[in-house]
């Protein structure tokens, strides 16, 4: 129940930390007529709306306001104030005009408030975690779901089927990559990718020849596994960047996603393995229900348990790695602010402990939470 | 068992193939330009090479540093690309002649522009006139460098007194440009060529180099990246090490203490703190600790940043016992705290399991005294799944320790393999991240080993299933 309440605190500020920590007052008086900066910043892109040149410049704090409902921290998380640049602890004495702007977990190096940033640290680090695991899951459940429901011995193909798989799979790779490297802008290429595809569905329904032998699923995908598992995350993360030329979010999302989809394929390819024999998918199997069905329906929702506990602990070590790439200041753009790029300023800086403490914080709760709930979790499956 | 085991290692071994050629295309598309880089080295900074006389020095150099070959065993190219793309060397050259035969799909009448260019290069190189001569290499360095054929052109249309010394090149290239700009790949150059290059390439000369245990040379200061990993993996497997000793030192008693003792509410928040100590993120504590407590006001002087290498010239551990230790102590400890921590419920929930077990019930009515029954009868039950699960979390702990080592500047793994990503050696990189994965296999399977030698009943059911 607890657990709840701070996670749907965890999502708020995720969500609406933008409408929490921003510059832009929620509603103010200028120059005799009324605005709402914070809710009206779409619209003027739009168009719908005008405002006056002087909000155009960015300096949202020091205009002169007839009236003012600031947000409840008045500073975005790119907001430089100049008064109180160079590491202003918040105990300190603060050049802020009222008690409202108080910088409360204190600024950085050049001024920019921590309590703004921290709370900007929120999505980043739930967008990473959420989205980044859930692109895993998928690709585990998948992977693992493969394996564990053919296994080794439950694949069987024509001989010359297994063969023109694998020779079709290179070429549909091959067609793909040129498609990448002229940009999808060549007609040929996607004339010849339709030829390559029609090909395929035409050997697929191509009627049995001759002997079958049985693909080794299993074998082929758990290699994979084992050697993606045999790099260590961090290693393998920091490797893979700098073949991005301008790596961003997004690139960050996918790679950790490439590198924590093995733990839960594992996991399925295990539960599958066990289900797959047990009786109810053998009658399940005689009354002649398809493969697919049989896996959605009937393996999945009992494979799910132990996989959501595997959910919880890829999410804390898919935000742990996010820390560490901030904090090692590699891989994400330039400027990005986030809990470990926080964290980082403490090196130059030993003295200021309040860039070191609040973002560690809430790092540590988050990944406390959640191994809790996948205690709690392991404790509901067994 | 023997067949499990062979299994086991013959996969181990593909496994460890697949990862090296993947970090060979990684490192070979990572790479920086290592002929300019070690140019600029010689010439203190300011090389500077034309694009247009650029072949000719990366030739030469291509041949020393084994890059004119093809790259792997075999190639898959469209049918439009020649049989020996892969000699051009020069990587802005390499990039334009592939964009330009993507687009018009003849080989022949690229090279016979590329080559016109660099006739007329020549030309120009030879002349007097300075001023136009400057003005035309700079006209032909845009040209080289340019896919865009509209931008050749332009490039080629300045005023007439211009043009006039060089007039027949400039006619050849507008001309070649014309032929170049109708020319489409017919339907056909777009399948794909395959080509068995064998054994004489640059994977297979690498990767019998890396088999000797030679990785090559770092592209910064050109030590061997073998020198290097070899002061740096000490640090490594002693912070990991001791982490890991320590870890075991405060876990196994602390663990068995607790499955031992009646259950009682307080249990519980023994329980939540151990918790809440595996997910204290070890950087944090680490930052923390470091500028917080080796402030000489604290009375934590024990430790500094920069006293690793006053032990390194002085033969660490055995020379100097103590220091070494204090040294090590603040990174040991960040490691260590939250492995104790799980390692200390693991061992819990194992030791009271083993309790509940049918034969230790009855031993216990059999009336042996609790320390026989513990120590004799649990223990070595309890402690076999402990040992497998450290081999297991090997790959976890090396990365933990990246981190860690940055904060407290040890000479490890970690903090070179950071600095050289920041320095962009992707040489020293790759062979890393190829060194911490063979290290990491050769650990997963020695749990796996350890865990069938020492329990028949894995080994039967294995073998039952036929993996």
């Amino acid at each position: 129940m607890k657990l709840k309440i701070f996670f749907s605190l965890v999502l708020f500020l995720a969500v609406f930390g933008d409408w929490i920590a921003n510059e832009k007052p929620v509603y103010c008086q200028y120059q005799g007529k009324a605005y709402f900066p914070l809710i009206e910043v779409p619209f003027v892109k739009l168009g719908w709306i005008d405002w006056p040149a002087d909000f155009q410049n960015d300096n949202w704090r020091n205009l002169p306001y007839e009236k003012v409902i600031k947000t409840l921290v008045p500073y975005s998380p790119e907001t430089i104030d100049r008064n109180n640049l160079g590491l202003k602890s918040p105990f300190a004495a603060q050049n802020t005009n009222g008690f409202w702007e108080r910088h409360w977990m204190g600024t950085d190096r050049i001024g920019r408030d921590v309590l703004a940033g921290w709370i900007r640290g929120f999505r980043l680090a739930l967008s990473i975690g959420l989205l980044s695991i859930s692109i895993a899951g998928i690709l585990g459940i998948f992977m693992g779901g493969l394996a564990g429901f053919y296994g080794n011995d439950r694949f069987y193909l024509p001989v010359y089927k297994a063969f023109f798989l694998l020779f079709w799979l290179v070429g549909f790779l091959y067609w793909i990559y040129q498609g990448f490297e002229t940009n999808g802008s060549s007609l040929s290429i996607l004339i010849w990718l339709g030829i390559w595809l029609l090909i395929g569905v035409l050997v697929y329904y191509m009627p049995v020849i001759g002997k079958r032998i049985a693909l080794p699923i299993d074998w082929m995908i758990s290699l994979i596994i084992q050697a993606i598992d045999a790099i260590p995350a961090l290693f393998f993360l920091l490797a893979l960047l700098p073949l991005i030329e301008s790596p961003g979010l997004f690139h960050v999302i996918i790679l950790i996603a490439f590198i924590r989809w093995t733990g839960i394929a594992r996991l399925v390819r295990a539960e599958f393995l066990r289900i797959r024999d047990l009786e109810y998918i053998q009658a399940a199997h005689l009354l002649g229900i398809k493969n697919f069905h049989i896996c959605w329906k009937h393996i999945l929702p009992n494979a799910m348990g132990s996989v959501w506990i595997t959910f919880a602990y890829s999410f804390a070590g898919a935000i742990l790695l996010e820390a560490y790439l901030g904090y090692l200041g590699i891989g994400m753009p330039a400027g990005t602010i986030s809990w470990g790029s926080q964290m980082q300023q403490v090196r130059e800086n030993p003295a200021a402990w309040w860039l070191a403490v609040f973002p560690g914080l809430a790092i540590f709760l988050i990944l406390f939470s959640l191994q809790k709930m996948g205690e709690k979790l392991e404790s509901k499956v067994s | 068992m023997l067949t499990y085991l062979l299994k086991r290692i013959s996969t181990l071994f593909l496994s460890l193939w697949i990862i090296s050629v993947c970090l060979f295309f990684l490192q070979k598309n990572a790479s920086v330009d290592l002929v300019m880089l070690q140019n600029k080295a010689r010439s203190n900074g300011s090389f500077y090479v034309h694009p247009l006389s650029a072949e000719k020095v990366y030739r030469a150099e291509a041949v020393r540093l084994n890059l004119d070959k093809p790259l792997f065993y075999f190639s898959l190219q469209p049918a439009m690309f020649p049989d020996t793309f892969y000699k051009v060397q020069y990587p802005e050259a390499i990039k334009i002649q592939k964009k330009l035969l993507l687009k018009t799909g003849d080989w022949a009448l690229v090279q016979t522009y590329y080559q016109s260019l660099a006739a007329f290069y020549e030309k120009v190189e030879q002349s007097e006139n300075s001023t136009l001569s400057i003005f035309w290499k700079q006209q032909l360095q845009e040209m080289a460098n340019s896919s865009d054929l509209s931008a050749v052109k332009t490039a080629c249309q300045v005023s007439e007194e211009m043009r006039e010394p060089y007039i027949g090149e400039i006619r050849k290239i507008e001309d070649l440009v014309n032929r170049l700009s109708y020319q489409t790949p017919s339907f056909f150059a777009w399948l794909p060529s395959p080509r068995w290059n064998g054994p004489d390439n640059q994977f297979h000369s690498w990767f019998s180099k890396v088999t000797k245990g030679d990785v090559g040379t770092s592209s910064r200061d050109g030590r061997p990246v073998m020198d290097k990993l070899k002061e740096a993996i000490p640090w490594t497997l002693w912070v990991n090490g001791l982490a890991i000793l320590l870890a075991y030192m405060i876990a196994m008693p602390l663990g068995i203490l607790m499955a031992i003792l009646p259950k009682r509410k307080w249990l519980n928040w023994i329980n939540n703190i151990l918790l809440a100590l595996y997910a204290l993120p070890a950087f944090w504590v680490g930052s923390l600790l470091l500028f917080q407590a080796t402030l000489p006001e604290y009375g934590f002087s024990f430790f500094s940043i920069s006293g690793w290498s006053n032990l390194q010239q002085k033969g660490g551990f055995l020379s100097q016992p103590i220091p070494f230790l204090l040294q090590l102590s603040l990174p040991v400890f960040c490691m260590a705290y939250g492995l104790a921590a799980y390692l200390t419920s693991y061992m819990q929930s194992t030791f009271s399991k083993v309790l509940n077990e049918p034969y230790l019930l009855f031993a216990k009515t059999k009336g042996i005294s609790k320390a026989r029954l513990y120590f004799i009868h649990a223990l070595p039950n309890a402690l076999l799944p402990q040992i497998v699960f450290v081999a297991g979390i090997i790959p976890a702990l090396i990365t933990g320790s990246v981190v860690i080592e940055v904060i407290f500047n040890v000479p490890g793994m970690g903090r070179l393999f950071i600095d050289s990503m920041l320095s962009q050696d992707w040489t020293t990189v790759y062979s890393f991240v190829l060194l911490v994965s063979v290290l990491t296999a050769a650990g997963l399977i020695l749990s796996d080993i350890l865990l069938v030698v020492t329990d028949p009943r894995i080994r039967l059911t294995r073998e039952n299933k036929n993996e």
